[in-house]
Formats: structure tokens, sequence, C-alpha cells
């Protein structure tokens, strides 16, 4: 086992400086250099702990080896995480790459982002996702040609946030207040828990109270991204979560309590975002984007399972949406707001457009729309 | 965030709390065999993963957000079948030791959490094959 283990760390020492040669120099496209620069990093890392693996299997028994296959293991893994999700954009360098990531730059610098961009792919196989370990968002192919639903962007970038406010000091009131929310939760379940107990409440429900409470742990870094979403670009992120609500969800109450559940219900969502627009001061439009919220939700008809009433409780939704912008406004973000998606000048901002696409997409008929859109993105892309 | 950015997010908090967990341990043995003193154990490390597990183990609610501490238990729970009781008691009470200053780690508990460093690397190669099967 030792002699194969060893092969195998060779292999992947190979593997990691062959993809080290698929990244072409020098960069078409400047913004793509602190992806570059972070694979370039993240290969020569696993290389060297491979090599520091390759010794100290040279001072083990057969016996003995459990930890370095482990941590072989994760090597192998990590390499191909950037193999699948960190060279590709650098290898194919695409003009809409470089457009998407000129955008992002932007974004990041309106939004007053503490850290560097992520960069930006229009690679995705599905819809937007981000890849933390890479840096990278990745997005569908034709992204780069249209507006409605680009201000996933932002929600991506949420997701950035989370995994920088681990080490960035200017995020500490984020990481804080991202806490103090979990603790909200896991205080309103307990007491829910003793009420329950007391009352000899049947295995189930606690069993269901439970399961519920951990499938927050992932559902409140969703509440996030989509607080951060909307609180750095305003109204034109719940019209793109009612948007693509309306195209793509099953069930806008879904609610899975035996199988994991990693995003909580699209009609907790918008109840969020309804409570973040109001507290942004966009309460004209919360009601606008809600009366056409409760016309697409007869689609699917109020059929919620009997746990539902545990899943999302309205004062915790409430108490997220404020401890969140309380944070943002603390580390500093550049916050949406009426005076901001107005203009002022600054008609060039990558908010102020998300937000008159959707203006226009209500106002003008479909074509004129479109013209509208792609002519917007022609001026976009020349500047 | 599509349910591939949340796996790829737990596959590397979990990598992450691997990685730490086995520099803990490789440390604990190193110590050990060279009979230095165990003053600067990484308890930390340790009790970041064993603190949550035996939080759930006794029927409480973890706030933790580190890695899915109900898939490590499951797994654990599906490799010590019939002698779970006896395992899970070994646990919890070697986390209520190290917590309260413990730093000598006999032979069977460092087998304990070789188990137990296993069964996270197993959650990490699901998470993986999650990201993996992403089209």
């Amino acid at each position: 086992m030792r002699a194969y283990l060893e092969s195998i760390i060779l292999e992947q020492i190979n593997r990691a400086e062959e993809l080290k040669k698929k990244i072409h120099y020098p960069l078409k496209y400047p913004e793509l250099s602190g992806l570059a620069e972070r694979c370039t990093l993240i290969l020569d890392e696993q290389i060297n702990i491979l090599r520091e693996l390759k010794r100290e299997l040279q001072s083990r028994e057969n016996c003995d080896i459990r930890d370095i296959f482990r941590e072989v293991r994760l090597c192998i893994w990590e390499i191909s995480l950037l193999e699948y999700y960190g060279i590709p954009p650098l290898y194919l360098q695409t003009p809409d790459i470089g457009f998407l990531n000129k955008l992002m730059f932007k974004i990041h610098q309106e939004i007053k982002l503490p850290f560097p961009p992520p960069t930006v792919s229009c690679t995705s196989g599905e819809y937007y996702y981000s890849h933390p370990f890479t840096n990278v968002i990745f997005v569908p192919l034709a992204e780069p040609e249209f507006l409605l639903h680009m201000p996933d962007l932002y929600h991506e970038v949420g997701h950035h946030v989370i995994e920088n406010m681990k080490s960035e000091l200017r995020l500490q009131p984020i990481k804080q207040n991202y806490l103090l929310a979990f603790s909200k939760v896991t205080e309103y379940y307990s007491r829910i828990l003793v009420n329950k107990r007391r009352d000899y409440a049947p295995p189930d429900i606690l069993m269901a109270i439970q399961r519920i409470h951990s499938q927050w742990k992932d559902w409140i870094e969703e509440f996030f991204c989509d607080l951060f979403a909307l609180y750095t670009l305003g109204p034109a992120y719940a019209w793109s979560h009612l948007h693509l609500t309306t195209k793509k969800s099953n069930d806008i109450y879904e609610l899975h309590i035996l199988q994991k559940q990693t995003h909580p219900s699209d009609e907790s969502r918008m109840r969020i975002l309804m409570h973040a627009l109001r507290n942004l001061g966009f309460a004209r439009e919360a009601d606008e984007i809600q009366s056409r919220w409760f016309q697409v939700a007869l689609f699917w008809g109020n059929n919620t399972v009997a746990e539902y009433q545990y899943a999302f409780p309205d004062e915790v939704l409430g108490e997220i949406a404020e401890l969140v912008l309380d944070a943002m406004r603390a580390a500093g973000f550049s916050l949406a707001s009426s005076e901001i998606l107005s203009g002022n000048g600054q008609e060039t901002e990558i908010r102020i457009v998300l937000n008159r696409a959707w203006q226009k997409f209500w106002q003008l008929q479909g074509h004129e729309f479109r013209e509208w859109e792609k002519s917007c993105i022609q001026s976009m892309r020349d500047s | 965030m599509s349910d591939f950015g949340l796996f790829t997010s737990k596959f590397r908090q979990s990598t992450n709390l691997l990685r730490d967990f086995d520099r803990a341990l490789r440390y604990l043995k190193h110590s050990e065999s060279h009979g230095d003193s165990q003053d600067a154990i990484p308890v930390g490390a340790i009790l970041t993963v064993l603190k949550p597990i035996s939080k759930m183990l006794e029927g409480n609610l973890s706030e933790s957000n580190s890695f899915d501490e109900e898939s490590v238990i499951e797994i654990l729970y599906r490799k010590h079948g019939k002698f779970w009781q006896a395992y899970k008691e070994r646990v919890i009470k070697l986390t209520n030791e190290l917590e309260s200053g413990k730093t000598k780690v006999s032979e069977d508990e460092f087998s304990t959490l070789n188990d137990i460093a296993d069964a996270i690397s197993i959650e990490c190669a699901t998470l993986f094959k999650r990201i993996g099967r992403h089209p």
C-alpha cells in the first residue's frame, strides 16, 4: 500500500504541473490575473504538501498510514476541483468572459466590496453558482446577452462575502451578526422544543423541529446572500427572484424533513426580501412586487405540509433582515437607495442599469424591451 | 447559488477541518512517540470536531456550522454497528475530558479519533462526488 500511495503522489504532482501550463500568459484580460495567481498558488501548495507527504511516508509502517492516505486524497480532490472549476476560464479567455469580469470589477467598486472581486465564467452547465475554493462565479453561456437575471451575480458575491468574513477584518460586523442570526434561530427552535416537550408532543414533531433547525445551517447562508443582493442592488433583486421562481420553481412551499434541503422555500425567500425592501425604504416597490408575487403564487396553490408552520417563522426572518442590514452598514458597504438608483449623473452604475432593466421590462412590449436590452448591453461592452 | 455551490462550500469547510484535525493527530502521535510534553497539543482543532458531535450524541441542538456532524455521526454509526452505544459513550467521555484540560491520549482514544477523521474523510468524498456529478 505504501508503494502504491507513493506512485499516486507522484502522479498527482505531475498533474498539478501540467495544469499550471494550461494558464495562458500573457492574460488577455487583466481582471483574470487574480484567478491565475490563485490557481498557481493553490497548485504550488498542493505540490508542496504532496512532496512533504512523500517524505513522511518513508518513515511510516504500512499499518500506520491512515492519516497520510486521507491527506493524499484531500490533495487529489483539490487539484481536481481546480482542473474543473478554476483553470477553464483561464484556458478559454473568451470575449464574453472578458466582458463579465469587467462588469464584476465595476460591481465590486460600486458596492465597496472589501476584497478582490470574484472571477466570472460563462461556462455553467446550469444556472448561477459559485465556487468558493477557486473564487469563480459560473453563469450560463448566454447570460452576457441578457440583463434580467444578472442580479443573481450579487447573490453569488454574497457567498464570497461569507467565505471572506472568516479572515477579512473589515467584514467582522458581518461575521458577528451572521453568527448572532443563527443563535436567534437556535434560540427560537430550542424554545419551541421545550414547549413541545412540556406538552408531550409526539416524537415525530420533535424530530421535525430538530431536522428543520439542522436545515437552517444551509438556509441561513442563502437568506444572507439574498439579503446581501437586495441591500446592495435594490428592488431588481426581488424582481429577479420572482422571475426565476416563475420560470423554474417546482414548489414555492418546498419543505423536506427527512432529506437534505439546501435552499429555503421560494416563498420564504420572497418574504424575507419584502422585509428587506421595507427596511431600505422601498415600500412602494415592495407592494408592487408582492402584488405580482401573489398572482404568480396562485399557480402553486397553498398546499403546504403541516411542518411548514415551523420552518420559516416570520419573526425570525424579520430579525435576520435587520441584523444583516445593520452589519452591512457597519462594514461600510454601499447600499442601494432611491437616491442612488435615480441616477444622479452616474447612469453607468451597473445597479442603476439592472434596476432600470426591470422598469423597462414592465413598461415596454417584449420586442421593444429586447431592443432596449441589446443596446444597453452593447454600451456596457463598449464602455 | 445552486446546490452545487453549497456542496462545494461544505466540501471546503470539511476538508479544511479534516486537515487541521489530522495535523493535530499527527502532532499528538509525534509527541507521544518522542515522549514530549503534550501541553501544546492543538486541542482546539480536535474539540472543534468533537464538541458538535458530542452535543448531538447527547440529544441537543448543535450551533456549529463547520461540518455536517449529522452525516459524520451516521457514518460512524454504520461503522460501529452493534458496538455503537459503547463508541458513543467513549466519544462523549473523551470530549468532556479534553474540554477539562486532559492532555494525554491513550492508544484506544487515538483510535477513536482516527475513526472520526476517517468518517470526515468519507463525508468529504461524498461531497466531492456530488460536486463531480455536476454537468
